[in-house]
């Protein structure tokens, strides 16, 4: 019976199930594989096109001149601020306004809603958004990129709907004790919701650690670069950093073979601005599924 | 009131942190003139040397605008997204004093709307001594809107990055063939790459490559087929209108189909063009002059030789009928390129024009060509030669800061006008080939037109991004489908656009030009 059983529930369907599975990560994983494979590669290999999934030539030369760079530890260090900074201003925000909105008896509850909700589907344009951070004097800042788009309304949606699904008894338990809503808020329903918050922080901190195009548009201070924008450079000018700018003088003698092409320094600084958020993803996953569903199914 | 009190101390460290963190303070007033200038940030400044606002150069600058009462703040925008950003830096009336930028129609949209700083009035020969003295009439007049001197043009003359073909000097010697000087020997040498094989790599070998990325087979191709000369209102006509279009893409598809030509025209990243021609088995190419120097593309001519040390590459421009004058590169050999404008606000045009009228001073050009004299280039029989140190502290400014000319010039009349000594250790390879791609020999441009182009603003994108999709198809199709492939991609993107590009630029054309 019991091998009857197991075969049962690999058989058929499953199987196809799970080839499928293995299939979609692979096509997920292996350009993944092959950029961090080209990150490590002599040029050499990278050139003749025979760096697949495993580093030829093995080297960390590319490493070597992203790391040395002293504008690359500065864009590193300040997207961590900002991305540690704007998770906690989210955070909050996110949290003073959603906590309001769970309940029911709120005045002018769906009003307040519906005038947030229309902001998924609308915004204030690229220029009006431009001349109000800038009369704001936030240019050039952090909060030119954090507080324009701290409230992001699908997450504030998503800690709405959890927090109105945890049972009222238990505010009201305490509430009768005399705790006012914001005592009910950080000393009951908080605690009750690490795993959303958990969530939030994935979803807010990938957000800001991506941050792209208004870095683009409100930074003009080289030292404020984030990170995906020094990628977007490295990316996208072929000729950035192999012209002999990164490099020390050793590295361009003439008649010496080239240590670093477009391509490995390229996937070197893929790997250095991705790894964090993949290293992190691990640790947050089951909250983050927990989180997401939990927050997504109850209505 | 607990509550009230946690409410205002979270609002007042919020208040508090922003206040701290918002920058812009405004400095200590003062009497100087803070001046703008826009640059492009390509991320090219070693850091050592400080970064794209704070450098040597913004340090020189400021050192020798100082006299003139200026100070120069620079305000950088990152290169690639330039098009999307300074419309909006524009719009919001926060673009730097001075800005530069390819989109001719953007600036002169903006100066139609009474957007830009018309120096024309302000310019005399003590304001704009250096202005007047560099520019010639006709580039002044390249920069004016209704007769308004809104724009000051980029003249791209000398940098030799135009598009030839480089072919395998070892493959040419083995079989007893000369470098190809028309179209006809050129063919008959793809033929012979093919059939005798000089570098004996079987199936393997590509007798002729162009890329998909860069489409050369209207600037340099179709030069073979042009039947009259490049000049007039025909120059106004995108490419693929024009009647000998046909006959050029005609051309890559035979040689597609007999062989001569890989199929590196699909391949979508250029990744499988550069292994090719490393591993030796490209028998010709067809690309911008430096690209197998360039160190931007990975040196590739070095590592081919050390695949096969025996190779050698040798300039050519076949595209020509015989005994016929040069037209390759017709549609890239534009003399004026970037503009370089100033949008009105609350800084005086005076000092406007007095930082424009520097940049364009001998000093300026000089400085950002070749540096300091004696650190990063020194005279050399009359003749500037780069030192060591330019690579480190010059290479990455003209890119990135622009200026009013790139052609060099010196106010020290012994002093002769340097030639290209880039790519060590191929300089004289490269100088062999710098006259045949440089802008300044290619006497055809595109005709100027400074009026507002509402056609060419909504067809242009789409219908290129879609003729350069069909190119693949017509250049790769079977030879009996050829003129149903290709009558079809025209008719698409006549019907998407083209035509009324066509009619915008024509007209304008009779209308600025007379006929």
């Amino acid at each position: 019976m019991r091998t009857a059983g197991r075969s049962r529930a690999v058989g058929g369907p499953q199987v196809l199930i799970r080839c499928l599975l293995i299939l979609s990560s692979a096509v997920f994983l292996f350009p993944f594989l092959h950029t961090v494979a080209q990150s490590f590669s002599d040029p050499r290999f990278i050139l003749s096109g025979s760096v697949f999934f495993l580093p030829r030539g093995p080297t960390l030369d590319a490493y070597r001149a992203l790391l040395k760079d002293l504008s690359m530890l500065r864009s590193l260090a300040f997207t961590v601020e900002l991305t540690v900074l704007g998770v906690a201003v989210s955070l909050v925000l996110s949290t003073l306004a959603a906590f309001p909105l769970s309940k029911p008896g709120l005045k002018g509850r769906n009003l307040l809603l519906g005038a947030i909700v229309f902001t998924m589907y609308f915004s204030g344009g690229l220029i009006p958004t431009y001349i109000l951070v800038k009369r704001l004097g936030f240019l050039d800042s952090l909060w030119a990129l954090i507080l324009p788009g701290a409230v992001n309304t699908f997450n504030m949606v998503v800690m709405m709907t959890y927090f109105r699904g945890i049972p009222k008894e238990l505010e009201e338990a305490v509430e009768v004790e005399g705790a006012r809503p914001f005592l009910v808020l950080l000393r009951v329903v908080l605690p009750l919701s690490t795993a959303t918050l958990a969530t939030m922080v994935i979803f807010y901190g990938v957000g800001y650690w991506n941050t792209f195009f208004s870095g683009l548009l409100y930074i003009q201070d080289p030292k404020k670069y984030t990170l995906q924008v020094r990628l977007y450079q490295t990316l996208d000018s072929v000729d950035t950093m192999i012209n002999g700018q990164l490099l020390g003088a050793s590295d361009r003698e003439v008649g010496s073979s080239a240590k670093l092409v477009a391509e490995n320094l390229k996937s070197a600084m893929v790997v250095l601005t991705t790894a964090p958020i993949i290293v992190l993803y691990p640790f947050m996953q089951r909250y983050f599924v927990k989180g997401a569903t939990v927050g997504a199914l109850k209505g | 009131m607990k509550r009230r009190v946690l409410i205002l101390a979270l609002a007042a460290l919020l208040a508090v942190a922003m206040g701290a963190s918002a920058t812009g303070t405004r400095e200590a007033a003062s009497t100087v003139t803070t001046v703008t200038q826009l640059c492009w940030d390509r991320g090219q400044v070693p850091s050592a040397e400080g970064d794209i606002t704070k450098n040597w150069y913004t340090d020189f600058v400021n050192q020798k605008v100082a006299a003139l009462g200026l100070k120069v703040e620079f305000k950088p925008v990152q290169r690639n997204k330039e098009a999307e950003i300074l419309p909006t830096l524009l719009a919001a009336g926060n673009a730097p004093d001075i800005c530069y930028s390819y989109d001719k129609n953007l600036i002169v949209q903006f100066a139609l709307d009474g957007g830009l700083v018309d120096f024309g009035p302000l310019m005399d020969q003590k304001s704009a001594r250096n202005l007047l003295g560099y520019y010639r009439s006709e580039d002044l007049k390249a920069g004016q809107v209704n007769g308004g001197q809104f724009m000051f043009r980029y003249m791209n003359t000398n940098d030799g990055t135009l598009s030839l073909t480089w072919i395998r000097q070892d493959w040419l010697d083995s079989l007893g063939l000369a470098v190809p000087t028309d179209l006809d020997s050129f063919t008959a040498m793809l033929r012979a790459f093919k059939t005798k094989d000089p570098g004996g790599k079987g199936a393997k070998t590509v007798p002729w490559a162009v890329k998909k990325s860069t489409n050369y087979w209207d600037n340099n191709v179709m030069p073979a087929f042009v039947k009259d000369k490049p000049v007039g209102e025909k120059m106004a006509v995108p490419s693929p209108l024009w009647p000998e279009a046909k006959d050029a893409l005609r051309y890559m598809n035979q040689c597609y189909n007999e062989g001569l030509l890989g199929d590196l025209i699909l391949d979508k990243d250029d990744t499988l063009f550069k292994q090719k021609f490393v591993l030796g088995e490209m028998g010709a190419l067809t690309d911008v002059a430096h690209w197998p120097f360039h160190s931007a593309y990975g040196e590739l001519y070095k590592n081919l030789q050390k695949n096969v040390p025996q190779a050698k590459i040798v300039p050519a421009t076949p595209f020509r009928k015989a005994s016929e004058e040069n037209w390759v590169a017709l549609f890239r050999s534009e003399i004026y390129t970037m503009s370089f404008f100033s949008p009105k606000n609350k800084t005086p045009e005076a000092a406007k024009l007095a930082y424009m009228d520097w940049l364009a001073s001998p000093e300026c050009v000089n400085a950002v060509l070749y540096g300091v004299e004696g650190r990063d280039f020194e005279i050399k029989d009359n003749m500037p030669v780069k030192l060591e140190s330019w690579n480190k502290k010059v290479s990455w400014l003209q890119p990135q800061y622009g200026n009013v000319s790139m052609r060099a010039f010196w106010d020290r009349p012994e002093i002769k006008l340097p030639t290209e000594m880039d790519f060590p250790p191929y300089q004289q390879l490269w100088l062999s080939a710098n006259p045949m791609a440089r802008r300044g020999d290619h006497p055809w441009a595109r005709p100027e037109i400074n009026a507002p182009t509402p056609m060419a603003v909504k067809y242009t994108a789409q219908i290129t991004s879609e003729w350069n999709n069909a190119l693949p198809k017509i250049v790769t199709a079977a030879p009996g489908k050829f003129n149903a492939v290709f009558d079809a991609a025209v008719a698409e993107y006549r019907r998407n656009g083209g035509d009324a590009v066509e009619k915008e630029a024509r007209e304008l054309y009779r209308k600025i030009y007379g006929k």
